[in-house]
């Protein structure tokens, strides 16, 4: 199945400059690990958001994508 | 003192023009930094007398690593703070630490009051008390520049001064260092202006040889290597702290609009990625640091009409941009660096003025001021009115402002609105509506600060809500800040400076200490604070929380006032165990 990720310009490092990819996962896949598979390192990861029903919610680094789901991913929140 | 078993304090006195010097073999318990501070500060503070009277000290203090491994590059300052009435702790960057550091001196005690405006210059054999009263007026730029062509000893070099603010002696004045650092919080500036002090220049020209070079450049390298190739600090220099606001708007962390909002209509126009395309110009570095995280933006700005524009160079990060842009509702990043150029000049706390003027915005919308107290019409979004305010704060221009420049909790006890008024313990709050850890985790810290004990990573990083996990882990942090801020390390770095690199750092430079020792000083530290609060009269049961905090939903959802007040329980109760556990 397929799904969409859209990623924060720190992200693009990882991502070969795309801001938007289309990844090929297989069911079941956890969302940290689809993002991940997509060359994003898990302790860089911050936030993941779903897009449902029109609006952004956050995910558990756990929660099982389903086809055609839309996810943007945040940068960790830095500081002293 | 490196490679000395004692630390070695310079005492000014102000009102008599006169200085000790003393070399204090029983404040090495304490470390150095903030536990040399804590000890100086309990020594001399004056709890019955008022934050702005002469007779209550300012404390400077450096650590045992200070300067001599990357990124340890900070002064800690301690005092009685005017803002809160209690434990005033603050720290900056720059070039201070450095220059204390090769004057000769880990910690400096100021006493007193001049008779007139003065500002003091401090280098390896001498200290000069200069007549000020020229500058008095002046902001902090100029007196930067003044006393730049005025004193000898470019380079090494720091030159801290206030403006206008803490003159007046506003509750939130800053004391500005090397341009772009800041004592910031809790009115320093204020306790400089009490004591008509200006400035102060600090010349180190002393050369410290490193005794067992190798054992040193081994750990020095291994750090530097760290901080340099790895990702960890990467973030910091890139886009700097500013990359916040995109994730904390997304996940609704953002504070808007005075907290009547979670989410930032115009946050993707103030983001990090926003401000480095339009207006990043420069990087800069506190001395000693390979980071190098200060963000410059350029402003261009009409000073006259027939098109006279002027560039300025503006330092901004991620709380100025949360408390002078989407706290007050303002749009773009130019309008943000003209508000922070202001505050800049005028020498107040960023934040608390962002904070305190979304009071004033929503106290003046819901009528409890007036036009006439406000002189200008606060709207959030209007810039040209926070630009006045801004002013009328620092100069204090009328009954209104001189209230407001008391910080919102006291504004709010005047005028009301508490409900509203985004102070935790009377310090205006950081750009965290993160959930329970970073609203308790201010409220119970020692110095009401995000970064007492970093609550709003905490709630980040929680998988699942536990009431005796957040308790247990703001105590575990807030003691092991004790022990980072000792050595005075930017806690930027504090994942780089795990205990294992604390203690081969300290080691490869003749002090040997141990873990557990490291721990009992953390715990001492944490102690000796406890006590002064408590001798200032604080106690942790009274501190009453904005309602708004539980009106707006925070990133962890709707938080529950109670459940808020539980935890600041649990966390005196455990406070009273760990003094009693002293006592024993
Ligand atoms: S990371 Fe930034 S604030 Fe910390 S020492 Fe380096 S330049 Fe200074």
């Amino acid at each position: 199945m397929k799904v969409y990720i859209e990623v924060t310009t720190w992200f693009k490092r990882f991502t070969g400059g795309n801001a938007s990819l289309e990844l090929e996962i297989s069911e079941g896949t956890p969302v940290v690990e689809a993002v991940s598979s997509a060359g994003i390192p898990k302790e860089e990861i911050g936030f993941i958001t779903v897009i449902k029903d029109n609006e952004n919610k956050i995910v558990d680094d756990q929660y099982i994508l389903t086809d055609g789901d839309r996810l943007k991913v945040y940068p960790a929140i830095i500081g002293g | 003192m490196i490679y000395e078993k004692y630390i070695r304090v310079l005492y000014i006195d102000m009102t008599e023009n006169k200085i000790r010097i003393e070399n204090r073999a029983d404040l090495c318990e304490y470390l150095g930094g903030v536990g040399v501070a804590t000890k100086l500060l309990e020594e001399n503070i004056k709890p019955e007398l008022d934050p702005l009277h002469e007779d209550q000290p300012i404390i400077f203090a450096i650590g045992a690593a200070s300067t001599v491994f990357p990124v340890v590059t900070k002064t800690v300052a301690m005092f009685r703070s005017p803002l809160t009435g209690e434990l005033g702790e603050s720290y900056a960057g720059g070039r201070m630490a450095m220059t204390l550091f090769l004057a000769g001196y880990d910690a400096v005690v100021i006493l007193g009051k001049a008779k007139r405006p003065s500002y003091i210059t401090i280098s390896r054999n001498d200290v000069g008390f200069k007549d000020a009263r020229a500058l008095w007026g002046a902001t902090s730029d100029e007196v930067g520049r003044i006393i730049r062509e005025r004193e000898p000893g470019g380079g090494k070099r720091s030159i801290i001064r206030i403006g206008p603010g803490g003159e007046n002696m506003s509750s939130f004045a800053s004391v500005c260092v090397d341009t772009y650092r800041h004592f910031g919080r809790l009115g320093l500036g204020a306790v400089f202006g009490s004591k008509n002090l200006k400035a102060i220049s600090i010349v180190g020209d002393r050369s410290v040889p490193i005794k067992n070079f190798k054992d040193y450049f081994k750990v020095y390298q291994e750090i530097y290597n760290r901080v340099t190739d790895t990702e960890i600090m990467s973030k910091y220099h890139d886009v700097g702290t500013p990359i916040n606001i995109e994730p904390l708007n997304a996940v609704g962390g953002l504070p808007t609009k005075n907290l009547r909002q979670n989410v930032f209509e115009h946050g993707e126009s103030i983001s990090g990625e926003a401000f480095a395309q339009k207006n990043l110009v420069r990087k800069m570095a506190c001395t000693g640091c390979p980071v190098g995280c200060i963000h410059i933006g350029q402003l261009r700005r009409e000073f006259d009409k027939g098109h006279e524009y002027e560039v300025i160079s503006v330092g901004y990060d991620y709380e100025l941009i949360f408390a002078l842009g989407s706290f007050l509702g303002v749009k773009t990043p130019n309008d943000i660096l003209d508000l922070i150029d202001v505050v800049e000049q005028m020498g107040l706390d960023a934040m608390s003025t962002g904070v305190v003027l979304g009071w004033a915005t929503e106290a003046f919308m819901k009528k409890l001021i007036t036009e006439e107290q406000t002189i200008v019409p606060l709207a959030f979004g209007n810039v040209a009115s926070y630009k006045k305010a801004i002013e009328y704060m620092a100069y204090k221009e009328n009954d209104f402002y001189s209230v407001l420049a008391q910080g919102a909790d006291k504004a709010s006890d005047v005028y009301g609105g508490k409900e509203f008024a985004m102070t935790l313990a009377k310090n205006e709050m950081a750009g965290y509506h993160t959930g329970y850890a970073a609203v308790v985790g201010a409220a119970v810290g020692a110095r009401h600060s995000h970064l007492c004990n970093g609550g709003y990573s905490l709630d980040q990083s929680m998988k699942e809500f536990n009431k005796e996990k957040i308790v247990d882990t703001l105590f575990a942090e807030e003691k092991e800040r004790c022990m980072l801020n000792s050595l005075v390390i930017c806690l930027f770095a504090r994942k780089v400076y795990d205990r294992k690199t604390i203690l081969a750092a300290l080691n490869s430079i003749g002090n040997n200490l141990t873990d557990e020792e490291l721990t009992a000083i953390g715990e001492r530290i944490y102690r000796a604070k406890l006590r002064i609060k408590k001798a200032l009269g604080f106690d942790q049961m009274s501190v009453k929380l904005p309602k708004r905090f539980f009106e707006t939903p925070s990133m962890s959802g709707q938080l529950d006032e109670k459940i808020a007040y539980e935890l600041i329980g649990m966390y005196n109760k455990k406070i009273e165990e760990f003094m009693a556990a002293e006592n024993r």
